[in-house]
């Protein structure tokens, strides 16, 4: 189990740690379609931004400005101070597409030794790093294979192994474990949480909230090209564990008015002696427990199970998916 | 820096597709058999090898043009382009080196094939070495040009199309359609070679930085 280890991921240049991102207005059109509408962000350097929403909600196409692929929209983004649309900043991003694709004659070797090339990398020190990154993703034993011949999972670990060659300072990964098995996207998040550690700011999309959960700092859930909720994943935590609804099941149900207990917004039936209560807005969930379990037991009622419902990432999500945007 | 780089990539892509290798034995064997094929007094006079250089020549137009255009419409297509465009490596660069690796590739492909058959109509026709290769300069300035403006349109029309089909179809009918251009001294005879050359010339270049502007503003 690799991933498990520490992972080293050392930086080739001095210059390259620490590098944030700013976008400001941000909009994009395509015809009479408006796919991004007015985006404003800053993601400090270092952090780990995920954004979350549903498929056609301006995810890719908000990556692909901030790394440059869409240079013909409105507003501006700012990489490390400097216009994303220069010449300066593209050394400094990695990026890995949704869905990498390779040019079928390379193998896997040659494609990263291009790309390492490009990115103006000393031809001794890319060989190893080449050597580092692919041993870090467990697919070494596919260095001289044919691009043609890997499975889909190896060539989104490829896909990653490029994006992180060349050690940038800000990466993004657009749905970087999607096609991944459990093993490998647990390998590919201690990487990008080792990253974080060592400076690299970390853009990402995805679609695999537990994912989001456990790397992202903050999160932003995009919607109809708008930014509908803005958070820090502790707020989002905590957001998941306060919560209004409480089940309720009575091994003896005196049959009172649960409603008229104060605290109580309202009370739905959900078995022959189990409700779900809604608290009031303001009112402690925790109080609204203790007065309930006090009204059934003075009723001669007995209580088999009572807790507070928690929310799940996947709650808090498509509770802000219909929210008003930022 | 980046342009030698993306051009000795693409040179090493070329140099190993399995095309390139049909072409590279493909071409000199059609030389060949044009030789046994052809009888001689239906070339009405002209030259054997200059025969055989115009028609190798066209036939290398319109395969470094279709190959040229199933290329980069391809890449821009599976987006393995982007992997390019994320890096410091400029656009015009990633075009120049394609149309440089295809280029080179299949003009090679040519001269071997012209080289066979000035050898066998040495070898089996008896003719000397001198009178083979006589008119091969013109005929050979020819073939460049022709393979230069049907390249050129090819990466315009690369650029604009939605799919290899489409771009096949209108290298085919397009590209080489125009890059007849480069005849036009034989039918009209108050164009002179060097005109032609100019015009073709000016042509290609025309059309190449239409394709860079178009490039530049093509979101991949």
């Amino acid at each position: 189990m690799k991933d498990n280890k520490p992972i080293l991921v050392p930086f080739l240049r001095s210059s390259m740690a620490g590098g944030g991102v700013s976008i400001r207005g941000l909009s994009k059109s395509y015809r009479l379609t408006e796919v991004i509408k007015d985006i404003h962000l800053d993601i400090p350097a270092g952090e780990v931004f995920g954004l979350i929403g549903p498929n056609g909600a301006g995810k890719t196409t908000t990556l692909k400005c901030i790394v440059g692929l869409i240079r013909d929209y409105q507003g501006e983004i700012l990489i490390d101070g400097q216009s994303a649309l220069g010449s300066d900043t593209v050394n400094h991003i990695g990026y890995m597409p949704q869905s990498p694709r390779f040019v079928a004659w390379r193998n896997v070797h040659r494609a990263l030794r291009i790309f390492g090339r490009l990115n103006g990398m000393d031809l001794e020190i890319l060989e190893s790093r080449i050597d580092e990154v692919l041993e870090m993703l467990d697919i070494i034993d596919f260095k001289s294979k044919p691009v043609t011949q890997l499975s889909g999972g190896t060539l989104q670990k490829l896909g990653f192994a490029q994006s992180i060659l060349h050690s940038p300072s800000i990466l993004v990964l657009d749905e970087p474990m999607s096609s991944l098995d459990p093993q490998s996207r647990r390998q590919i998040r201690g990487i990008i949480q080792n990253l974080r550690e060592r400076g690299t700011t970390v853009v990402f999309s995805s679609h695999i909230l537990s994912d989001v959960q456990d790397i992202a700092d903050r999160v932003g859930i995009i919607n109809y090209g708008q930014i509908t909720h803005l958070g820090k994943m502790e707020d989002i935590k905590r957001e998941m564990r306060t919560t209004r609804l409480i089940d309720l099941d009575l091994s003896l149900d005196p049959k009172i008015d649960l409603a008229s207990i104060p605290g109580v917004d309202s009370v739905d039936v959900t078995g022959q002696t189990s409700y779900r209560i809604r608290v009031t807005d303001g009112q402690d969930t925790d109080v609204v427990i203790d007065d309930i379990i006090w009204k059934v037991m003075n009723s001669g009622g007995s209580v088999r199970s009572v807790f507070p419902v928690t929310k799940s990432l996947e709650d808090v999500y498509m509770q802000h998916l219909g929210g008003r945007p930022l | 820096m980046s342009l030698a780089l993306v051009l000795l990539d693409e040179m090493n892509g070329f140099y190993r597709s399995r095309l390139m290798t049909v072409l590279w034995g493909g071409l000199p064997i059609m030389a060949i058999l044009l030789y046994f094929l052809v009888p001689e007094d239906s070339l009405a006079g002209i030259p054997f090898t200059i025969f055989a250089s115009l028609l190798v020549g066209s036939i290398g137009a319109l395969l470094a043009s279709v190959m040229l255009a199933v290329n980069l419409v391809n890449e821009i297509n599976d987006h393995s382009l982007e992997l390019f465009l994320v890096r410091p490596v400029k656009r015009w660069h990633l075009l120049a080196s394609k149309l440089a690796a295809v280029y080179l590739c299949v003009t090679v492909a040519c001269l071997l094939a012209l080289a066979v058959g000035i050898g066998v109509d040495v070898l089996f026709n008896g003719t000397s070495l001198e009178a083979a290769t006589v008119g091969l300069g013109d005929s050979l300035v020819t073939t460049m040009l022709m393979m230069g403006i049907s390249c050129s349109a090819a990466l315009l029309i690369a650029i604009f199309s939605p799919s290899v089909l489409i771009a096949v179809i209108l290298v085919i009918f397009g590209a080489n359609q125009l890059s007849a251009l480069v005849i036009l001294p034989v039918i009209v005879s108050e164009f002179s070679t060097a005109m032609t050359i100019a015009v073709s010339t000016i042509l290609c270049l025309v059309m190449l930085a239409l394709a860079v502007f178009a490039f530049q503003r093509r979101e991949v």
